[in-house]
């Protein structure tokens, strides 16, 4: 069957070529809500009442991306039940038809409370030459990830993925 | 020389108590609905063995929102997650169980450092650093 989410086929020149290419903001499609809190805490079985509280919950940290995240089918972007989020760390084209995350470090300023609405803009910062892994050949990926409410920056992410080519087909 | 120690108690070398999770399809079809997260390699097991995987695999923030609730279940919800790195190890599947534990690293001016280990039966599967806010 064809791959759900189609990373961009090109040259490591190609990606060097992205380095400082930032992202328009993107701002989530709705506000930071309780019901989605709840779903989200059942994952890991997190009890914390910091995001059961009744009267003033917050966002867990590790959610925050999750709230920039399109829906997977939108009347206006009808996807057929694919969804190919519109992220920079897979627009970037390399030869690597597969990823996996690698390392992500981030920084929280400030709590995001319900009824925030979460921005976003992503930087590409550097692409790695190629490089082997038990996985197969290829390149590392950094991006730097700003969240924000309005004007006030709540988190910074910085973000590793590798790009490779399954050992199978290397 | 350890710093030094905080009216809580906490000291440098404390344990983070282990927290373990089962990982089955029920929990990774939780995890995808509850992050929005519709990447095929979180649900499509063709997909997945497409891209390398045995089967499909947990994604990033399951790994972010263990370790933040291993933390947070022993340094309580008063206390707030600062900064957090994650490295990642291996991928967890269906059929794992993954643990987490880890240390008190760094005492200092109302903030705590720690590190886990997350990992399962194959091997450690993350690494995390993070700064807490008490």
């Amino acid at each position: 069957m064809p791959p759900q989410v189609d990373l961009p086929v090109g040259t490591y020149e190609e990606a060097l070529k992205m380095i400082g290419t930032t992202t328009p903001v993107r701002t989530s499609s709705g506000a930071v809500n309780h019901a989605m809190i709840k779903l989200f805490c059942c994952t890991s079985e997190d009890a914390n009442p910091s995001y059961w509280d009744e009267e003033a919950p917050i966002s867990p940290p590790s959610m925050l991306i999750h709230w920039l995240l399109p829906p997977p089918w939108e009347p206006a972007r009808p996807t057929d039940g694919r969804t190919a989020p519109e992220v920079l760390r897979t627009s970037v084209p390399l030869p690597g038809t597969a990823m996996v995350n690698v390392s992500v470090d981030h920084e929280y300023i400030r709590n995001v409370r319900v009824g925030e609405r979460l921005s976003m803009v992503e930087e590409l910062v550097a692409v790695s030459p190629e490089k082997q892994s038990h996985l197969g050949p290829g390149h590392y990926l950094t991006t730097k990830t700003t969240f924000f409410v309005g004007e006030e920056t709540v988190a910074i992410e910085t973000g590793v993925l590798f790009r490779f080519i399954p050992r199978d087909d290397a | 020389m350890p710093d030094a120690p905080l009216s809580q108690g906490i000291v440098v070398g404390a344990t983070i108590d282990r927290v373990e999770l089962e990982i089955t399809y029920r929990r990774m079809i939780i995890n995808v609905a509850g992050s929005w997260d519709f990447y095929a390699g979180h649900h499509d097991r063709d997909y997945a063995r497409q891209q390398g995987h045995p089967d499909v695999f947990a994604n990033t923030s399951l790994f972010l929102s263990f370790a933040d609730r291993v933390i947070t279940d022993w340094s309580g919800p008063g206390t707030r997650i600062a900064r957090r790195k994650l490295t990642m190890r291996l991928p967890v599947h269906p059929g794992d169980t993954i643990y987490g534990e880890g240390e008190v690293t760094r005492v200092r001016d109302g903030r705590v450092d720690v590190q886990l280990t997350i990992g399962c039966d194959r091997g450690d599967c993350a690494y995390v650093e993070a700064t807490i806010e008490l």
